[in-house]
C-alpha cells in the first residue's frame, strides 16, 4: 500500500481521526451502566466495521447491514442480511464488496432487492434470493458515496445517492445510468433521505453545514436552511408532519426545522457529548425520534416534552453509525457500530405504556 | 495532524505490520496509518456483476405505520 494512498485515506477521514485524537485527548470515556434494555440480540461480525443497519419494509425482523473492514480505510465491505429468532439474531446470508459499504436501502417493490454504496464511488444492486452478487455495479460519483435510499412515496421507485463529491445522484435501478444530478452543496454530502409524504422531493446534508431540500421535477434546489454552524452528518423526516425535519451534526446537537419557516429551528435536543451521527424519526410516534453518536450511545428523544431526553442507551464501545426504527414493531430498535456488534432490541422509553 | 508521508524522509522504511490480530482497535489502525505501515489482513476482492435479473417478488407492499388508516390525524401516544 503507498503512502500516497494512505495519506488521502487519512485526508478522507477527516472527522473520524480528528474525533479519535479528541477522545484520546480527553481520556477514557465514562461509560455508565445501561439501564432498562430487555430482550436484546447482538451479532459479532469480526472484522467488519458497522455503518448503516436497514429493517426490512417487508419481512418482519429482516434487517441488513452495511459494514466495512478497518473502519472503512482500507479492504473491502460486507452487506450482511439478518433474521431474528427467538434465540437471536442469525447470518441469512452475507455478500462481499470491493471496497467499504457506507449505506444500505431496501427496495419498496420487491421483498429480495437492496440497494448499497461503496468508497470507490459505486452503487450496488443486490438480490437476496441469489448467493452471489451484485446484479448491477453503477459507478458515476467521483468520490466515496455515503447514503442512498429508496423513495417512500407511492407510485415512484427511485434512488438517491449523496457523496463526497458534493453531488447527489437520481437512479432508476432498472436503468444503468444516474437519471439526473444535482450540484449545490459546497463540500461533502453525508445524507439524502426522500420526504415520506412529498412525491419527488427529498432532502441533503452536507459538511457545508447546509440542509438542502430538492425537487426532482425542477431538478433544483428548493430551501437551502444554514443549519447548523458545524459540518452535518445526517437528516431526515417526520413521518407525521410533511414539514417537519431533524438534523444531527459535528456540534453534538440535533435541530428540528419547519420548511414554512427556517430562520430558526423549532426544537434543538442537546446531550451528546460528540458529533451526531445518524438520526431518524420514529415511524409510529409523531414526535419522537432516535439518534446515535460518536459518543458511543443511541438516545432515544420526544421533542414535544418539556425534559425531550426520553432514554440513554450505551451498549457499544466505539463509534455508533447505524440506526434503524422497525416498521412492524413500535418498540423494536437495531443499532450498528465500529465494535463489530449489531444489535437489536426494545428500549424501555418505548416499551413502557404512555 | 502528521502527514505519514512525511516519515519517508526522516525515517526508515515502512516496516512490516506485526501478525494480524483478530480485531484492530482504531486507535491501533491510525497508529499504523500514521506511521506508513502496512495495515494487517486487508481483504482485496475482485467482484463483479452479474447482471442477472432481480428475483421476481411474491410479496405486496406493506402500508407503512403512518399510511395505517387515520394514522396521520392519530399516531400511536408517544412515549
Amino acid at each position: 500500500m503507498s503512502l500516497e494512498f494512505l495519506e488521502e485515506v487519512k485526508l478522507s477521514f477527516r472527522h473520524e481521526l480528528e474525533f479519535l485524537e479528541e477522545v484520546n485527548f480527553m481520556g477514557k470515556f465514562e461509560r455508565g451502566q445501561r439501564v432498562g434494555l430487555w430482550d436484546k440480540k447482538t451479532l459479532r461480525v469480526p472484522g467488519r466495521h458497522g455503518y448503516a443497519a436497514e429493517f426490512s419494509p417487508y419481512l418482519p425482523g429482516r434487517l441488513a447491514c452495511a459494514a466495512a473492514q478497518h473502519y472503512g480505510i482500507a479492504g473491502c465491505g460486507t452487506l450482511l442480511i439478518l433474521d431474528q429468532n427467538e434465540s437471536g439474531l442469525r447470518l441469512f446470508r452475507s455478500f462481499d464488496w470491493n471496497d467499504g459499504l457506507f449505506d444500505v436501502t431496501w427496495s419498496e417493490n420487491n421483498e429480495h432487492v437492496l440497494v448499497t454504496c461503496s468508497g470507490d464511488g459505486s452503487l450496488q444492486l443486490w438480490d437476496t434470493a441469489k448467493a452471489a452478487g451484485p446484479l448491477q455495479v453503477y459507478k458515476e460519483h467521483a468520490q466515496e458515496v455515503y447514503s442512498v435510499d429508496w423513495s417512500q412515496t407511492r407510485g415512484e421507485q427511485l434512488v438517491v445517492s449523496g457523496s463526497w463529491d458534493q453531488t447527489v445522484k437520481l437512479w432508476d435501478p432498472t436503468v444503468g445510468k444516474s437519471l439526473c444530478t444535482f450540484r449545490g452543496h459546497e463540500s461533502v454530502i453525508y445524507s439524502t433521505i426522500w420526504s415520506p409524504h412529498i412525491p419527488g422531493c427529498f432532502a441533503s446534508a452536507s459538511g457545508d453545514q447546509t440542509l438542502r431540500i430538492w425537487d426532482v421535477k425542477s431538478t433544483g434546489v428548493r430551501i437551502v436552511v444554514p443549519a447548523h454552524q458545524a459540518e452535518i452528518l445526517s437528516c431526515d423526516w417526520c413521518k407525521y408532519n410533511e414539514n417537519l425535519l431533524v438534523t444531527g451534526a459535528v456540534d453534538c446537537s440535533l435541530r428540528g426545522w419547519d420548511l414554512r419557516n427556517v430562520r430558526q429551528p423549532v426544537f434543538e435536543l442537546l446531550g451528546h457529548t460528540y458529533a451526531v451521527r445518524r438520526v431518524k424519526f420514529s415511524p409510529f410516534h409523531a414526535s419522537v425520534l432516535a439518534s446515535c453518536s460518536y459518543d458511543f450511545t443511541v438516545r432515544f428523544w420526544n421533542f414535544s416534552k418539556p425534559d425531550p431526553l426520553l432514554e440513554t442507551v450505551e451498549h457499544h464501545t466505539e463509534f455508533t453509525c447505524g440506526l434503524d426504527l422497525s416498521l412492524q414493531s413500535p418498540t423494536q430498535v437495531a443499532d450498528c457500530a465500529w465494535d463489530e456488534t449489531i444489535k437489536i432490541y426494545d428500549p424501555v422509553c418505548l416499551t413502557m405504556p404512555a | 495532524m502528521e502527514r505519514p508521508g512525511g516519515r519517508s524522509c526522516s525515517g526508515p522504511d515502512p516496516a512490516p505490520a506485526p501478525a494480524a490480530p483478530a480485531s484492530v482497535s482504531l486507535a491501533q489502525l491510525l497508529q499504523l496509518v500514521q506511521q506508513g505501515r502496512e495495515l494487517p489482513g486487508v481483504e482485496r476482492r475482485h467482484i463483479a456483476a452479474t447482471h442477472g435479473e432481480p428475483t421476481a417478488s411474491r410479496l405486496p407492499p406493506r402500508p407503512k405505520p403512518w399510511e395505517a388508516a387515520g394514522s396521520a390525524e392519530a399516531p400511536a401516544p408517544p412515549p
